[in-house]
């Protein structure tokens, strides 16, 4: 956390451009100091009163305008990684148990072509095409149930195409194993095999797909905000890059990467849950 | 004849988290030009450790390795360099063991550039000299590892170790890996070079009836530490150690008229990390007393040339 | 009325590259509590012809192309999906080569080897885990330990709860591929032990496949030689070791450094095993044997009875030559 404050930080104070203060204000502020100074109050401030200080604009504390749109990320970000699995791993297994059959062939096309789209291309024709064209969904904003849809479908798409892939992978290396042919040798049913042996191996090799994507679904949320204005940590991000509010920009990036290492950490527990021999190592 | 290398109380420790793993426990022996030293133990003894460490290929923790008189146990880097042209080794996997991207003439002709002998149409020659020398076509010179089986990919092994002309070879497991008819053609190459260039070889293995096939002298390590050292053919006839009592009783033999002797060793290898000052046999042996609990039993003479370490060896064998 | 019978099978690796020939009209039998030892090299075919009567060769890219395999009379291959999953397991088990690898590596043991009690032996889950433990401590582990996992225990155990597995239903046949292949000698010396033991207890028949003759002089009643797929020698244990008279049986006896003897050099076949993919024409060892005259290289191949029992595919054989 301290590396990703102390590089964010850098990189903002060395960005050629003054901020968007006056002179006057900057010196009020503090900005005339020398740049380890001012490093070393930002990190004193962050790790002793959790303040990530003003914005420069609208001078409302950063903490306060994360903690409202924290939850409306997190949600969207839980919720795309949500449909990732519930969509991803059972096709990624029929592809996979039916390797070379016709509906392997085209969910790897749909996946290859999925992942080729880039997210805001995506974002923008559907929320176009369902929102203006049909009229079927609302294309900005967040309000009913129905506003949900839309963007979390965009920015889950991309991680669903990869994810397909990452599970026929990881179930193709699984039904290869040994013990899938003990399995099958015990007279069980394909079905038994596959949901007492396979399925629980082949969640330990994704889980560690789930967490890297976990950092892909927060950040994706810039553009997907963005697109489709919903006031959370990647649209407020954003407003903090065009406006060059350097507050902003280091505390949602740090919350990001804050949000990203607890995703992480609750996949490494979740392994030690899966797989008894991580699970020795713990309590060794 | 004259010793070629002489290895004394060698000791190799691995830090684990557990402890320290003594892979290898104070072992000393002497192999003289123009013989085999064969190392034999269950996975887990240290014996492929021990060949490792005396080509200075893994620090040692303590010892003394003295080659051709001269006591390398602690030489510079650059003379270490100089000294793999005359130490070579063989490696168990002709899988992995070969970069899979480079023709078989580059994995032949590779330790000639390190090396930088030969200009490059001397070293082409001396690639098709050795090839020819471990029959392997010429044909295959430009193929790569994964276009040929396993005996083949060895037969490379065996090439690379030899195109620096060594006087010296650790062969670790070289035959492991092989089919039995294809063992036996690589065993008999290595003992014909062996005997054309006076080549000296410690052969790591598990396999006693192969070791017992090329070997002069064999050495039975356990947990390790040395358990047994005699003469080869002499290990067969009198094995005084109960490790290697067990060890020749548990060998499959392919006759039928052997008559089947029971099951004597019972449970399994135990641990190497921290082991206590008692003999570290103590757990499998039938024959354990007291006195085998009250400290590690020494390596001593017990018949000339015949060395073993045991408490109770004379009581065993009515020596 | 043997118990198991092979005839003619022939199974093939199908891909768009290349068909390689595994297993080519191979014919064997198992009569009732007697061991066949299956011996051969690395790609002889020896696992696909197991996996064959267990009808788990993998689809793609291996298909069985023809033959019966018929047990207690019944042919597999024509039985179904639900006749034979009834037999896996429970009339016919299996032992694969690598411990290590063989169990699932999140099941504690004990759940592994309950699911096939409970599957076959129509009981209640918790009879199944009281058999469950009986079992591991028939293979010399302390039922305590049936709460572990795999990664728990060493190789040689790990074998042993394999071996539990595949007897809980005492079958009839147990095929053992290469049981002890991965282990120590002195743990293989204790696992080859225990499995003729219970063998013994149960009166199973069993296939053991390896490739160490030592293995096969110590455990079998009758050994069958396996070369590219074929089955190339067969007999009982005396006519083999005593009487060896296909050439490629005669090599693989001079391969092995000998215990016994002391043998300067070692009298191994020449070259290869020929390319599962390209086999020759012919005989398929003619490459590699020092005995050829011209038929060898085209001729037609059959297996004959040179004494009552022991069969040998070879020309010169057959023509009484060798």
């Amino acid at each position: 956390m301290m590396g990703v404050i102390v590089i964010v930080y850098t990189i903002t104070y060395h960005t050629p451009g003054r901020p968007a203060v006056s002179a006057i204000k900057a010196s009020a502020i503090g900005l005339n100091r020398p740049y380890i100074v001012q490093l070393g109050n930002y990190l004193w401030n962050v790790f002793t009163r959790l303040d990530l200080g003003k914005s420069y604009l609208t001078n409302i504390p950063i903490t306060a305008e994360l903690a409202d749109r924290i939850p409306v990320t997190f949600l969207l970000g839980a919720m795309s990684i949500l449909l990732m699995m519930i969509i991803g791993v059972p096709c990624g297994m029929l592809s996979a148990l039916k390797q070379y059959s016709v509906l392997d062939v085209s969910l790897t096309s749909f996946s290859l072509i999925m992942s080729a789209i880039p997210g805001y291309v995506l974002a923008l024709l559907s929320a176009v095409f369902f929102g203006v064209v049909l009229r079927w969904l609302p294309p900005s904003g967040l309000g009913s149930w129905k506003s949900w849809i839309l963007p979390v479908t965009c920015s889950a798409v991309g991680s669903i195409a990869v994810f397909i892939r990452m599970t026929r992978t990881a179930m193709l290396e699984v039904i290869r194993q040994d013990y899938i042919r003990t399995a099958k040798s015990k007279g069980l049913k394909d079905s038994a095999v596959i949901r007492r042996h396979a399925l629980k191996n082949c969640m330990i090799t994704l889980a560690t797909v789930i967490g890297l994507y976990s950092a892909a679904a927060f950040s994706g949320s810039i553009i997907v905000e963005t697109i489709f204005n919903i006031r959370g940590m990647g649209l407020y991000l954003m407003d903090g890059i065009l406006a060059r509010d350097y507050p902003v920009i280091n505390g949602a990036v740090l919350v990001i990467s804050l949000l990203v290492c607890v995703v992480n950490l609750a996949v490494d527990i979740a392994y030690a849950f899966i797989d008894p021999r991580i699970k020795a190592q713990f309590t060794a | 004849m004259a010793e070629l290398l002489k290895v004394e109380h060698l000791k190799k420790y691995f830090a684990t988290p557990a402890g320290q793993l003594h892979a290898v426990d104070d072992v000393s022996f002497v192999i003289n030009k123009g013989e085999t030293l064969g190392v034999v133990g269950e996975s887990g003894c240290g014996k492929s450790t021990l060949g490792r460490v005396v080509l200075k290929l893994l620090d040692l923790t303590d010892g003394r390795i003295v080659f051709e008189d001269r006591d390398i146990t602690s030489i510079s880097e650059k003379d270490s360099i100089a000294l793999r042209k005359e130490m070579q080794i063989i490696f168990q996997d002709p899988y992995s063991s070969l970069n899979p991207r480079l023709c078989v003439s580059e994995l032949i002709g590779d330790p000639l550039i390190v090396y930088k002998m030969y200009n490059k149409d001397g070293r082409q020659k001396r690639v098709y000299e050795l090839m020819d020398l471990v029959g392997l076509a010429r044909r295959f010179a430009f193929s790569y590892p994964h276009e040929l089986d396993g005996g083949r990919r060895q037969r490379i092994g065996v090439a690379r170790a030899l195109a620096l002309s060594p006087k010296f070879i650790v062969c670790d497991e070289p035959v492991s890996a092989l089919d039995v008819s294809i063992q036996a053609q690589i065993l008999n190459l290595l003992q014909d070079l062996q005997a054309q260039q006076n080549l000296t070889y410690i052969f790591v293995t598990h396999d006693l009836s192969v070791v017992k096939h090329i070997s002069t002298d064999i050495l039975v390590m356990y947990l390790g530490v040395m358990a047994e050292k005699c003469e080869s053919k002499e290990l067969f006839r009198k094995p005084y150690h109960p490790y290697t009592k067990g060890l020749l009783s548990a060998i499959p033999v392919p006759n039928i008229d052997h008559v089947k002797r029971p099951v004597e060793l019972l449970g399994e290898l135990t641990s190497p990390i921290e082991p206590k000052d008692e003999c570290r046999f103590l757990a499998r042996c039938k024959y354990a007393t007291d006195v085998c609990r009250q400290g590690a039993p020494t390596y001593q003479e017990v018949e000339p040339n015949h060395f073993v370490t045991c408490h109770n060896v004379r009581e065993i064998n009515n020596l | 009325m043997s118990l198991l019978e092979i005839k003619g099978l022939t199974i093939h690796y199908e891909t768009r590259e290349s068909v390689i020939s595994a297993v080519n009209g191979l014919d064997l039998s198992i009569d009732e509590s007697k061991t066949l030892g299956l011996v051969g090299e690395t790609g002889a075919g020896k696992t696909t012809t197991a996996l064959g009567v267990m009808r788990l060769v993998p689809d793609p890219p291996g298909k069985i192309l023809g033959g019966e395999i018929l047990f207690e009379g019944k042919d597999l291959l024509k039985a179904t999906d639900n006749e034979i999953r009834k037999i896996r397991g429970n009339d016919i088990s299996m032992i694969f080569q690598d411990p290590m690898t063989a169990l699932n590596p999140i099941i504690r043991i004990g759940d592994q080897i309950a699911e096939v009690i409970q599957l076959h032996g129509n009981c209640s889950k918790t009879e199944a885990m009281v058999r469950s433990l009986k079992m591991l401590e028939t293979v010399g582990i302390q039922p305590e330990r049936s709460i572990e996992y795999p990664h728990q225990f060493s190789g040689g155990m790990k074998q042993r709860v394999v071996i539990a597995m595949a007897l809980a239903c005492s079958p009839k046949l147990l095929i053992a591929d290469e049981p002890t292949t991965a282990l120590d000698v002195t743990i293989q010396a204790q696992v080859l032990e225990l499995m003729n033991e219970l063998k013994q207890q149960n009166k199973t028949s069993m296939l053991l496949i390896t490739h160490d003759l030592g293995i096969v002089a110590e455990t079998c009643d009758e050994v069958a030689i396996m070369y590219a797929g074929e089955i190339v020698e067969y007999g009982s244990l005396a006519q083999i070791f005593r009487n060896a008279l296909h050439p490629y049986t005669i090599g693989l006896f001079g391969s092995i450094p000998s215990l016994d003897k002391d043998v300067d050099r070692l009298n191994p076949i020449q070259g290869l095993m020929p390319d599962p993919a390209d086999l020759p024409e012919g005989c398929k060892f003619h490459e590699r044997c020092n005995f050829i005259d011209e038929k060898c290289e085209t001729g037609e191949l059959e297996t004959v009875e040179v004494e009552p029992g022991h069969f040998v595919r070879c020309l010169r054989v057959a023509k009484g030559e060798i």
